[in-house]
């Protein structure tokens, strides 16, 4: 009778979605002060489980993306110049809505998006790319909101560059509503119409929630049904309907919490009201809720009230074994594993620069560049291995850990390459490399503005092949990228005249980079006949031609071709460093380009970050090949002494 | 008389046979094929921003040449990708494995080499060898049989008495396909009293009034869906002349439900164009099919079908599911989509992409030759590599110390 209840509720709901935000701008401001959220408060808020994006994650890690993806940033820094944290900004937003509305958290990058909501003359007012308030982008919520819901139907190829950035802040203003209108239900209560209504909460004109829940539920259970409780209930439903936003509480003791739905407020408050045996629960939630609420203005009584939620919410989650893994998402969350590593590398870079301008303190500061080094590698490492035991899947699902693998791949190989000859080379690259990646991995997650820790498609779920083919792959794609780090090094070397009638040091970057190729294309070559098995025990064909195939092909006919350009002794080592660098080109082409084939005028936001990253490497790429060449030229026509590639190779 | 020719052969041999022979085992012809294949992959992957899959493996890799249209505007005629493999054959048995000079230091190289060949031998017999189609089956439905997803044939089916034996008369797509380019077919056989003349095969068309009484219906041509070619109706028109002389003409549709019928020589006779099909030695039958998405989004995580097999008297029930395939009898039954009850029948929908493939699994063992080779090869490179790096680092500390 309740689900029918939700359901004609349903349509005049959706409307949730034309309707300006009415219960943030028609509210009284009566909103009590902010406090100092205590480190205990945010904490327990930051555990709380939830089920957001198809998976189980702490509460602290939908506020961090839901931030992302409106500030693109992953915390806040209020006008007073106050920075906080995801969770912080989280608490601010849907506790004191009123408050936080006028907050500037909406990034919007072209302000010409704003011609197209009608608001031109705040345009005026801000810089091109500049942040907006909720309050400020209010006028335009009508027009936002009907432009959103029609630019969403056009085809993701056909959208104008207007169209996408009307939906980018479309979503962003969705995202933020979830949670501004979290604990509507408990800011309002339930409205009560008519003196029969009101003469049962002592002629009020609201009744909080859980009061009205009660007193329906004895009703119901005394089997009596009088003419004002079917309304009322309505009435709590619709108001629990505005709080729907966020999967907030696990089913009791469901056989696999983790893919079970999970419930929102309106279905708690739908299933207090029912006959169910988790009815107590429910109604035990929502009364935790209401009283979060109630605290928001005291310090300590809030750190109590949510330190109640969170055992009320663990509890839960621990009934149908969903809370395992939240503990641990915390703690990766809060290590930070990739944001550290990348500034240990870039430190473990500039030691090996300054090893290089002081030989005298050579051997002490190579030693820190060594320590530096492997403690990089060691924690991105670890990062990756936490990320596979929190998705309990292989390292390698989307383009994000794609980044990641291969930057620790690249770095333990150069790792190896160094213990082995000792020739500080490798050991530069590591650093190098490591910085490098880890800062686009970085830029990758801020371009993206999702949680990069994903559910997988059914074709993809299978830890075999994800184990096999898309490591050795990726595997194959990191050494690739270290060979042509190499052939850089080579190259560097070369235009700038360094060590250029050491024979022994070019032979040896030369072997180092044949060395890479080599162990690349083992990968590389395995990799792709793996990706057409596993092709094969899907769909029942080995190969298909499509962009992701061929990419990995022209991977293996380019290293092929070097090699027996090699072998053939068409390639030395300048060659051999040029070849390496095309072949790098043709790396990032099918890791990166062949996802985004077709981008074309209309590119925005994620996509055109990408596409202007991947141009500029084709670009600089090119041009390092250019000018090599043009040495090398200058070196074969004008010099009188043998050029250096005459030297090395005789 | 035999010296003679011995020395004319060794002539030619010199002069012709051997260049010949050393140019197919070249290192210069493995570098140009491979990095003309690595150009053809190159197009034929941007060439899919603008056709379907379908059409750009046809043109840029199913074929001998192709014409492509270079960045700066300039067309150029490039090898296709069966020339191209064909090329890279011949240089991998005669330079990779004939010509190679024999030591045991190049033992991963035979094996890789071996591994490649194996490849390239199974996608050879897979091309020419294989059976794939689709079979879509509501719940509670069985079927024995599995079709095409682009190509067609024209059946002719004989009425029988009961007693005689089913005949069934198949035009094949081969014979088919160049009739969309024009020009028509004669079909004519010792068991048929009539000639059938087949013409205007159109690959996706939609029936239409036609003129009149003796033509109630004609086909118009639509454009080829490249993309989701199972959704082409394809047309073809048929004119039927017996013995007597009588000629009947019709056009014949795709997606028509029943066959056209008529009579000769005393017999009813039905004519369809239909999917091309395959039989299956045993019937499926589809029991229960499910699917679910990840909470709240609309990611599938899972579809599954529970299928039940016959085969004479016997009947299994399989499990079929994403990566899991039913493989028996050499048909592989691929889970490939799940459409939930719509119409109010509440009954789900499978299909399962049906393979035939008598190399199904050369690629994972040639797989296997290929990492076992490349790990010889490599593995006894990096040891002679680090044995010289030890061997410098002795000489350089045994320098230092004797200074």
């Amino acid at each position: 009778m309740r689900r029918q209840l939700l359901n004609q509720l349903s349509g005049l709901l959706l409307l949730g979605l034309l309707l300006p935000a009415t219960v943030a701008t028609a509210a009284p401001a009566s909103e009590p002060a902010l406090p100092k959220f205590s480190k205990a408060t945010l904490d327990a808020i930051g555990r709380i489980p939830v089920q957001h994006g198809g998976r189980v994650k702490p509460l602290s890690t939908f506020a961090t993306y839901s931030l992302l993806h409106i500030r693109h940033r992953k915390g806040f820094t209020d006008g007073d110049g106050k920075r906080m944290s995801s969770t912080e900004w989280f608490l601010r937003a849907s506790l004191f809505p009123r408050t936080a509305m006028r907050d500037r958290v909406f990034r919007i990058e072209d302000s010409d998006v704003l011609d197209a909501i009608g608001l031109k003359d705040l345009k005026e007012l801000k810089r091109k790319t500049d942040y907006y308030s909720y309050q400020e982008l209010s006028p335009g919520m009508r027009q936002l909101r009907q432009k959103f819901r029609e630019y969403v139907q056009v085809d993701r190829n056909d959208q104008t560059r207007a169209q996408k950035q009307v939906i980018a802040l479309g979503s962003s203003v969705n995202i933020y509503e979830s949670i501004q209108r979290l604990f509507v239900f408990a800011d309002f209560g339930v409205p009560l119409r008519g003196e029969e209504q009101s003469g049962q909460f002592g002629g009020r004109e609201f009744a909080p929630l859980t009061e009205v829940l009660k007193k329906l539920r004895a009703t119901f259970q005394a089997g009596e049904d009088p003419e004002w409780a079917q309304p009322l209930a309505q009435a709590a439903l619709t108001v629990a309907y505005e709080s729907r936003g966020l999967r907030l509480a696990a089913p009791i003791s469901a056989d696999d919490g983790y893919l079970a739905d999970w419930f929102t407020v309106d279905v708690m408050v739908d299933r207090a009201l029912g006959d169910q045996p988790d009815a107590d629960a429910n109604m035990a939630y929502i009364e935790k809720l209401e009283a979060l609420h109630a605290a928001r203005g005291n310090a300590g009584a809030l750190e109590k009230a949510s330190i109640a939620l969170y055992e009320e919410a663990r509890a839960r989650a621990e009934s149908s074994k969903a809370y395992g893994k939240i503990d641990l998402e915390v703690t990766y969350q809060g290590l930070k594993a990739f944001f550290w590593s990348k500034w240990i590398f870039l430190l473990g870079f500039f030691v090996m620069c300054f090893a290089l301008l002081f030989p005298k303190l050579n051997k002490p500061l190579v030693r820190t560049a060594w320590g530096l080094a492997i403690f990089g590698t060691v924690l991105s490492i670890y990062g990756i291995v936490l990320r596979c035991v929190l998705l309990g899947r292989p390292p390698v699902t989307t383009l994000y850990e794609t980044l990641l693998f291969v930057t620790g791949v690249a770095c333990l190989t150069g790792l190896a390459i160094e213990w082995m000859n000792r020739r500080r080379v490798g050991l530069f690259l590591v650093l190098s490399f490591g910085a490098l990646g880890m800062f686009l991995s970085d830029g990758f997650e801020l371009l993206e503005q999702q949680d990069t820790m994903r559910p997988l498609v059914a074709v993809l779920d299978t830890n075999f092949w994800l184990a096999t083919h898309v490591t050795t792959i990726t595997a194959g794609y990191a050494a690739g990228l270290l060979a042509a780090a190499f052939g850089h090094v080579y190259l560097f070397s070369y235009i700038l005249r360094i060590r250029r009638n050491d024979k022994e040091y070019y032979r040896g970057i030369q072997r180092m980079l044949y060395g890479t190729l080599a162990f690349s294309l083992i990968f590389t070559v395995v990799g792709t006949i793996l990706g057409g098995v596993w092709a094969n025990e899907s769909w029942g064909r080995f190969w298909g031609w499509d962009p992701k195939e061929n990419g990995a092909l022209m991977i293996v006919l380019s290293q092929l071709a070097i090699i027996h350009g090699r072998l053939g002794g068409y390639l030395k080592g300048f060659g051999l460093s040029i070849a390496s660098i095309a072949s790098a080109i043709i790396i990032a082409f099918s890791w990166w380009g062949t996802n985004l084939m077709g981008v074309g005028l209309h590119a925005y936001g994620f996509t055109a970050g990408l596409d202007t990253a991947l141009k500029t490497f084709y670009a600089v790429e090119i041009f390092t090949m250019l000018v090599a060449g043009l040495v090398w030229f200058y070196d074969f026509k004008f010099a009188s002494k043998p050029s250096l590639e005459e030297s090395v190779t005789a | 008389m035999s010296s003679q020719f011995r020395q004319r052969f060794q002539r030619i041999w010199d002069r012709i046979l051997q260049p010949v022979w050393v140019f197919l085992g070249s290192y210069a012809l493995a570098i140009s094929v491979l990095l003309l294949l690595l150009v053809l992959t190159y197009f034929g992957t941007i060439a899919q921003i603008h056709m379907s899959i379908h059409d750009a493996q046809m043109k840029y890799f199913d074929s001998m040449f192709v014409r492509v249209e270079t960045p700066i505007g300039i067309p150029a005629l490039l090898p296709g990708g069966r020339l191209l493999l064909i090329l890279l054959t011949i240089n991998l048995i005669v330079g990779g494995m004939v010509r190679i000079r024999r030591s045991s230091s190049k033992i991963g190289i035979y094996v890789i080499h071996a591994g490649i060949l194996i490849l390239l031998i199974g996608s050879y017999f897979e091309d020419v060898g294989s059976e794939k189609g689709y079979m879509t089956l509501v719940e509670g439905e069985r079927k024995d049989y599995f079709h095409s997803g682009s190509d067609w044939e024209v059946v002719i089916h004989m009425a029988v008495n009961d007693g005689e034996e089913e005949r069934d008369f198949v035009v094949p797509f081969e014979q088919l396909e160049p009739l969309a380019e024009g020009g028509s077919l004669n079909v004519s056989h010792p068991e048929l009293p009539f000639t059938v003349r087949l013409s205007d095969f159109l690959l996706n068309s939609k029936p239409q009034r036609g003129p009149d009484r003796r033509m109630p219906v004609v086909l118009q041509e639509l454009p080829r869906d490249a993309d989701e070619v199972q959704a082409n109706a394809a047309g073809i028109s048929a004119l039927v002349v017996d013995g007597h002389g009588t000629r009947r003409e019709t056009v014949l549709w795709g997606r028509s439900l029943h066959p056209w019928v008529f009579k000769a020589d005393g017999r009813d006779w039905g004519m369809t164009l239909r999917k091309r099909t395959w039989m299956l030695p045993y019937s499926v039958q589809l029991r229960d099919a499910e699917g679910t998405e990840h909470p709240g989004t609309s990611i599938p995580s899972r579809y599954w079908s529970d299928v039940r097999r016959y085969e004479g008297n016997t009947a299994t029930d399989v499990h079929i599911k994403m990566n899991h395939p039913m493989r028996e009898e050499g048909y592989t039954f691929y889970q490939t989509g799940f459409q939930r009850a719509g119409g109010g029948t509440g009954k789900d929908i499978s299909t399962f992409s049906v393979v035939k493939n008598p190399t199904d699994r050369v690629p994972l063992y040639a797989c296997i030759v290929i990492a076992i080779g490349l790990v010889i090869h490599f593995a006894t490179k990096l040891e002679r590599y680090m044995r010289a790096e030890n061997k410098k680092r002795e000489l350089a500390g045994h320098a230092t110390s004797t200074a």
